[in-house]
């Protein structure tokens, strides 16, 4: 007998184990769609996938509910195929003959490169599942933007409602600020399309949705703002008494993250250095640096420079840490380095995480970072002014001084944090849902 | 008697412009845990110096274009022999022809081709011995060790 609670169809190509940033959302949201009384089926990429293109975090598998029902549907990355004996004699002996017809071939179905094919199994699971068990709503969340077929062609064919959570953004370069698809393109045209028959459109903050609101008006009174946020369950235990900043010993400089191309790392380190030289950090404090060294492929050579000039000054990289250990990082970290790319539609999900922790957090990043907004009232937050060594050396010297009296302030700290837990964040999002699903 | 290097060969061909790739590439498997060793056939002497400082096993000097053929003759054994030639197509096509180091480079489990120009000779090496994998993403290998499924002496 099937239930009567409301069945959510919620398709995310980033799924445990798979390690990509856009996981932790994902899983968040299921989890409280769960906790909600909501029956889930999760539609989503298969393990062996993950393991050849993006890599895994198998520590991640334990944090899906046991009530969630997952498919895994194959998705075949072609042109990222690692393995050479899989190849077509015409793949490995005409490359680039290969990957200019594959550019072609792979948007047949959906405009997107790469992703486009999956839209056809996709569409076959998800009308499936309807079949089977009848779904009341369907999300999507991307990128990539293919996730958002399930729910269409579930709207197309029996009318259920569906929403597009964007944790990224499709037709808008977050770090430029400038289109990446031009309006007339089959991108946002097929962007258009989702959007008029979407029931909702969420964005992870307001600057990105008010761009969307702009290009699209006639979907802008159902475009609204999910944050991302911290998730407790990753991270130390707080306690309020506890002495966050110790005073017997030099401090401990954490930075977790990736590193990818728009990180301002070198000047992080140049500044540390400058740091060093001038005294403005004790000459045996040292900075940690953990998380991969880019999002898929290969270290940036500029990082492994910039990591090989620290390491004679109290700079270490720890390399990846599964997302079960990141509370050991921060609990022996003193102060929370945050170097990410600029940009006003950028919110690194690390903005909530490091709040989370209640300690002193050392900002390196351009002025425009749209995440200085949800860091500006932390009370032990440090903004370097600039990139440049100085600057940065006075950051560092400003962090110092902040984290003298951290210890006093280390509760309010804790308690500005708590807005920004990601069941706090939901919360909004889950309001849309009952509305949607009273509605129909 | 041939010595088994239970660890990752980077042979590296041609131009000094590759440098930065290699040493980034040396660096992945390093931190890793691997040992990597590197060969460097017609490159420059300061890559021996860069790699010096890093925890992979001593790389022979670096050998001339003309001294390639006396590598396939050293002996030596790789699970895993990471294959690079930069832009050079004169080394690219010269590699295709050496009979001798394309048998050597059989030997390995696994191959992993750093630029695209390699693919169509990898391909061959491994429909030609099936127990060769041959890779175009050297991260591809770390990824999948991660599930025990292969890598290693």
């Amino acid at each position: 007998m099937v239930s009567t609670r409301p069945h959510v169809l919620y398709t995310a190509w980033g799924f445990p184990p798979s390690r990509s940033s856009g996981v932790y959302r994902a899983l968040a949201t299921v989890n409280a769609l769960v906790k909600d009384g909501f029956r889930v089926t999760v539609l989503t990429g298969d393990e062996e996938s993950y393991r050849r293109y993006v890599g895994t975090d198998d520590s991640l598998l334990s944090t899906i509910p046991a009530q969630v029902e997952v498919r895994r549907i194959p998705f075949n990355w072609a042109d990222k195929e690692p393995l050479i004996n899989r190849y077509s004699r015409t793949h490995a002996s005409f490359p680039m003959l290969w990957n200019a017809a594959y550019r072609i071939s792979s948007q047949r179905y959906f405009p997107e490169h790469r992703y486009g094919p999956w839209a056809v199994d996709l569409t076959a699971a998800a009308l499936s599942i309807h079949r089977q068990d009848p779904v009341s709503l369907a999300i999507g969340t991307a990128n990539p933007n293919v996730v958002f077929v399930p729910g269409r062609e579930l709207y197309r064919h029996y009318g259920v409602p569906y929403i597009m959570d964007y944790r990224d953004a499709w037709t808008l370069n977050t770090f430029t600020g400038k289109p990446v698809h031009s309006r007339g393109s089959r991108s946002s045209r097929t962007e258009a399309s989702l959007l008029r028959d979407a029931a909702q459109a969420w964005f992870v903050n307001r600057e990105i949705r008010d761009w969307h609101a702009q290009r699209y008006p006639d979907a802008a009174t159902r475009m609204s703002v999910v944050m991302n946020g911290y998730d407790p369950e990753f991270l130390p235990a707080t306690d309020s008494s506890l002495e966050v900043v110790p005073k017997d010993r030099p401090m401990r400089y954490g930075f977790l993250g990736t590193l990818s191309s728009t990180v301002p790392f070198e000047e992080l380190i140049h500044g540390w250095i400058a740091a060093k030289e001038t005294g403005a950090v004790h000459p045996d404090a040292t900075l940690s640096i953990a998380g991969f060294l880019s999002h898929f492929g290969t270290p940036l050579p500029q990082h492994l420079t910039a990591l090989d000039l620290g390491s004679s000054h109290g700079v270490r990289y720890l390399g990846p840490i599964p997302k079960t250990q990141v509370a050991d990082f921060y609990a022996n970290q003193d102060v929370l380095v945050l170097n990410v790319g600029g940009g006003k539609y950028v919110t690194s999900g690390k903005v909530f995480e490091y709040q989370a922790t209640g300690k002193p957090i050392l900002a390196v990043t351009k002025p425009d970072f749209g995440g200085l907004n949800v860091l500006a009232d932390y009370p032990l937050a440090v903004i370097s002014t600039g990139l440049s060594a100085e600057d940065v050396a006075e950051a560092f010297a400003a962090v110092e001084e902040c984290s003298s009296t951290a210890n006093s302030r280390y509760a309010q700290a804790l308690k500005h944090a708590l807005q920004y837990s990601r069941e706090n964040q939901i919360a909004a999002g889950l309001r849309t849902i009952h509305s949607i699903l009273e509605r129909q | 008697m041939k010595t088994q290097i239970p660890a990752v060969t980077l042979v590296c061909i041609g131009s000094d412009s590759a440098q930065e790739a290699w040493e980034s590439q040396a660096r992945t498997y390093v931190d890793a845990g691997f040992e990597a060793r590197i060969l460097v056939l017609g490159g420059q002497p300061a890559l021996n110096e860069v790699f010096s400082e890093t925890r992979h096993l001593p790389s022979k000097p670096a050998p001339k274009w003309s001294q390639f053929n006396k590598i396939s003759r050293l002996g030596y054994q790789t699970a895993t022999t990471v294959l690079g030639c930069s832009v050079s197509q004169r080394a690219w096509r010269a590699l295709r022809r050496d009979r001798e180091l394309t048998q050597w480079l059989t030997t390995s489990q696994h191959l992993v081709a750093l630029d695209q120009n390699l693919w169509g000779l990898c391909w061959k090496l491994a429909r030609r011995s099936p127990q060769l994998s041959a890779w175009s993403d050297p991260l591809a290998l770390l990824r999948i060790d991660q599930t025990g499924l292969a890598v290693g002496a």
